[in-house]
Parts: structure tokens; sequence; C-alpha cells
């Protein structure tokens, strides 16, 4: 569907050369979610530009479908542009234009006649839930019903490919969820291709099918979320993941401190479950099996796109000897287990 | 102290003795003063967003030309602003000979109105586009916009405040260089307050003249205000 190969992208200007993109291939499959994520200057936001013809590569082509994007004039660029939405951190709707007028004003640009544009932003702005708020002006909405604006003005077109340009990163926890499952259904229903770029792993995490990190201009790791997020290998990858986790680590550290000042010749141990692949009472035979006493501390389930990833921390209480052959009896089931802390 | 009452009463009556003033004489410089005003309003509106759009463009632009091009433009914008009018009026005097035929009458202080106001309102428009936000002409050219369609879409409504509030204040400049181009032989209530009122010493018609160019400025001001608060959604 799109593919970048051998893509280099720098800028140069008195200040001397800066390699924003230093060698990326890739493809995106139709209908995928795919995730860029790295922190700021990685190349993401150039990369996503890349691929709508925003930017042009200093070497290397960008196909979308069967067209070489470098290849076509400006205005061929510009049209294909039509078919490829784009959403954006800080929504960049019109303020001098009402929520109706902003998603027709994709179409006016595509030259569709009024009553057609009236229809169809009508419909887009049914389908992301704002009806009723046709005649407002952005500054009279929340942060999560401008970026449905600017979801229905990116969709206005039907494109193939939506863009999202850290779209959820100006919204709070809970608006996020909503806009993330409107990019879900989206995807689902209308079978857009969706690429998103985002310094947040939980977005990654909550939709994507496939992320690639990115760190100085290249892709250091890439592959599906579960992968990625049950094996990082990269360091950048693995700090990701880890703040990503890190949400839920806070409160356990404030209980571990509490445990551990409890048992004192206690070890935390942490079990990191993928859906659905473990049908044992793990817990129940490793303390059977070894006799270790198990004590739960805190359990949480992340979802990801396909299955949910649910986190156990507990407590192995016993000899040492004990403690020992029940960590390598939980590591022939297929989870991961990690060691948080010892008591010596 | 007494012997000055009625000194003070003299001035008083010859301020406002409005029976010895020729009406039709006034309401024939306010219409030019009007006339003035009115075009050359209308024509630094669309000449000065002309110049804002051009200055805007080429400004930061990579092409060779183009910053050839913002350089002159910018030169001759700061020239003409600088002048001071009263200078500009006589300076243009052959020119105005030959665009309009004459050197008075309220046409003929048309060029040097236009020709001064224009680059200051160019500057204004400038600054205006200028506020636009950038995300939201990225938007237009993801969405496949071409630059006219941005200029016309995007960067005009987006600053459109800016603009009126811009030709608002530039109006109501516009309404005192009147005054001065009278002076010079234009025609108008400074025509009228000089030749009337100063000349032959008769500050009636010096305050006549004040009062109805006051009223022309607050009724300019009113029009803007009002006008801006109605289209500004932000």
């Amino acid at each position: 569907m799109i593919t970048l190969k051998g893509i280099k992208k720098t800028y140069e200007n008195k200040a001397g050369r800066f390699e924003a993109i230093k060698e990326v291939n890739l493809t995106i499959d139709k209908g995928e979610i795919f995730g860029f994520v790295g922190y700021s200057g990685a190349g993401k936001s150039t990369l996503l530009r890349l691929t709508n013809g925003l930017e042009l590569p200093s070497e290397g082509t960008v196909e979308l479908g069967d067209k070489v994007l470098s290849e076509l004039d400006k205005k061929a660029i510009r049209k294909e542009r039509q078919s490829i939405g784009m959403i954006f951190q800080h929504f960049n709707l019109l303020w001098s234009r009402t929520v109706l007028e902003n998603v027709m004003f994709p179409l006016e640009i595509a030259n569709v006649t009024k009553s057609e544009r009236l229809r169809k932003a009508k419909e887009l702005i049914q389908l992301v839930g704002l009806a009723g708020k046709e005649n407002s002006y952005p500054a009279q909405l929340s942060g999560g019903e401008k970026q449905r604006v600017g979801i229905a003005r990116a969709l206005a077109n039907d494109p193939k490919v939506l863009l999202s340009d850290e779209a959820t990163s100006a919204l709070d926890p809970q608006t996020t969820d909503e806009v993330l499952e409107l990019l879900e259904k989206i995807n689902r229903e209308l079978n857009v291709t969706i690429i998103l770029i985002t310094h947040e792993m939980e977005v990654v995490r909550k939709i994507c099918n496939r992320v690639a990190v990115m760190d100085s201009g290249v892709i250091v790791e890439e592959g599906s979320v579960l992968d990625v997020f049950k094996h990082p290998k990269h360091p950048v990858t693995q700090r990701f993941v880890k703040q990503d986790r890190e949400m839920d680590t806070k409160e356990t550290k404030e209980a571990l401190k509490e445990l551990q000042s409890l048992y004192p010749d206690g070890d935390i141990v942490q079990l990191l479950f993928q859906g659905g692949s473990v049908n044992v009472p793990i817990i129940t035979q490793v303390s059977r099996e070894t006799g270790v006493d198990i004590n739960i501390i805190q359990g949480s389930i992340q979802s990801t796109h396909e299955v949910p990833m649910g986190t156990l921390v507990v407590q192995l209480l016993g000899t040492k000897e004990k403690r020992r052959s029940a960590l390598d009896l939980f590591k022939t089931y297929p989870i991961e287990v990690e060691v948080l802390g010892h008591d010596e | 102290m007494t012997n000055n009452l009625p000194l003070i009463a003299n001035i008083f009556l010859e301020y406002f003795d409005f029976a010895s003033i020729s009406w039709d004489r006034v309401w024939e410089a306010t219409e030019q003063t009007l006339y003035m005003t009115v075009v050359s309003v209308v024509a630094v509106f669309f000449l000065g967003i002309l110049l804002g759009l051009l200055l805007y463009e080429t400004r930061n632009s990579e092409s060779v030309w183009a910053s050839i091009l913002y350089k002159v433009v910018a030169f001759l914008v700061n020239v003409f602003r600088s002048i001071p009018f009263i200078i500009l009026i006589v300076l243009l005097i052959p020119f105005t000979k030959a665009l309009v035929g004459s050197m008075t009458g309220p046409t003929a202080g048309l060029p040097a109105l236009i020709l001064s106001a224009a680059p200051f309102y160019g500057r204004l428009v400038e600054a205006g586009l200028r506020e636009v936000d950038k995300g939201v002409i990225e938007a237009a050219e993801a969405m496949g916009a071409n630059k006219w369609e941005v200029i016309r879409k995007v960067y005009i409504p987006e600053s459109l405040p800016n603009i009126i509030a811009g030709i608002t204040v530039t109006g109501i400049s516009l309404v005192g260089y009147t005054a001065m181009a009278g002076v010079i032989g234009a025609g108008g209530l400074g025509n009228l307050a000089f030749l009337e009122g100063f000349q032959r010493s008769r500050p009636n018609v010096t305050l006549v003249s004040t009062v109805i160019i006051l009223l022309i400025v607050f009724v300019i001001q009113f029009i803007g205000d009002t006008w801006v608060s109605k289209i500004d959604k932000r």
C-alpha cells in the first residue's frame, strides 16, 4: 500500500546540514494501523509528511499504491493528497468556520458540489458523534470535540489513508481513549489505513497492529505491537515500554516498600501474561509444587489492539531454595517473569 | 478679572456664532472630505491587501527573485511610509497633474492619500497574515489546496479581524490626511477650516469643521469595531 524505499531527508540551511531521516525502508499494508513512536527529533514527523508529499525525500522513493509520489508534479501531488487525510496535535481547525464549514473545507478544495458537500459533512459529523454541533465554532468546543471535527474533516474526501500527527498528545487520558476508539472504529468500518506518530507508547499499545520505533532518523525496531511489547530489544524501545508500564508501577513501588518491610524475606516478582496463552492455574501450581506462599500485590490488564496483556505482581515467601525453584518453575510457562525486588 | 469676562464671552460668541456660517459650503466641504476618505479607503484596502500578501509571500521565500522583489517592495513601502504627508503631496504635484489633470480639488488629493496610506496598511496586513496559525496552513496544504486556495480560504478569512481593524485605523488617519490635503487645495473640511476659519479668523467655522471630522472618525471607529467583534469567533 505505502512503500518507503531508501528514504533519506536532509535539511540544509546556513546553520549547516541536518539529517532528519538517515535511512528508512518500510512497507505499510492496506487496512492496518501503523504506529511510529519516538522522542521529539527522532524524525517521525518528517517521515509522516513524506507520505503525503508535504515534504519530499532527498533520496529514495515514496510509493502510494502504484504511484511514485516523488515522480509526480506539484499539481498531481496535491490531487493525491486529497485521498490522504491528516489530523494534528493542535487540531488546526479554521476558527473562522463553523464545525460544518470546517468539515466541508476539503470538499471545497476537491471541487465537490455544494449539496454533496453538505450531505457528506453532515454524515461525517454524525459518524464522529458531533451531531447538533454543526453550527458551533471551534472556540466553543472542547479539545476532544475539536479533534473529532479534525477527524471528520480528514475523512471528507473518503481517504484511503489517514495520517495522525500526535493527535491525542494534547488531550487528557479519558478523551485520548475516546479519540483512539473513534480511530479504531474508522479503521474497522471504513477500512482506512491509519499511520500515526506519537511519543506515547500507550497509544501504540491500544490501537496499533504494527509499530516502528524511531531514534535519530532511523527505525531501530519494528514489528507487531505484541512482539515489541513483550520483547523490546533496542534500549529506546525498552525505555518506551517501561514508561508505559510505569503508570501502574508508581503505586506498585509504594506497595512494594510496605510489603518488603512486612515480609523481609520475600521476593517481589512481576509476571506478564499474554491473554489466552495460559490455560494453567500457574499460581496455585507453583505454590503447591514448590511449597512457597504466594501473595498477590497487584494485578492489571493492559489492552492492546489484538489481545489483552495481564501484569501480576506477586510476593514469594519461603526459604531461598524454595523461592529459587518457584522462579524456575514460573519460567517454564509461556509468561514473562521479572524479579522486581529481593530481600537478602 | 472682571475686565476679562467680556473678553471670554466674546471668544465664546466667536466660536458658537453658528448663524453666520454658510452651511452650504460646510456641506460641500463635508461631501468632499467623505468622497476623498471613501475612495482612498477603498483603494488602500485593496492595494494594501495586495501589498501585504506580496510582502508576506516574498519575505522568507527561497527564490532569489522573490527575495529581491521583497527587498524592493519593502524599501518603497518604508520610504513612502516615512515621508511626511504634507511633503508627499507637494512632491507628487507633477505626478498628480499628469494623472488627474489638475492639482486642486478632491480627486487631486487622492494619489497622495493612497500612496501614503497603502504602504502603511500593507504592513498591517502583512503583520496580520503572519499571525495566522501555521498549523492551519499546513492542514489546508495537506488537503491538497493550492497557493491561491490557501490565500483565499485560509489567510484572508483567518486574518480578517486584523485586516478590518487595520483598515479602521488607516481610515481614521486618512481622514486626518484629507484635512492636510485640503490645506494644499484638495477641498474638504480641512480646506474650509484653513481658508475660512484660519485665514478669515472665523473660529466658528473651524469648530464646525472639527466637530464634523470628529463625527466621521467616530463613525469609522464604530463601524470597524462592530464589524471586528461580529466576525471574530476566536
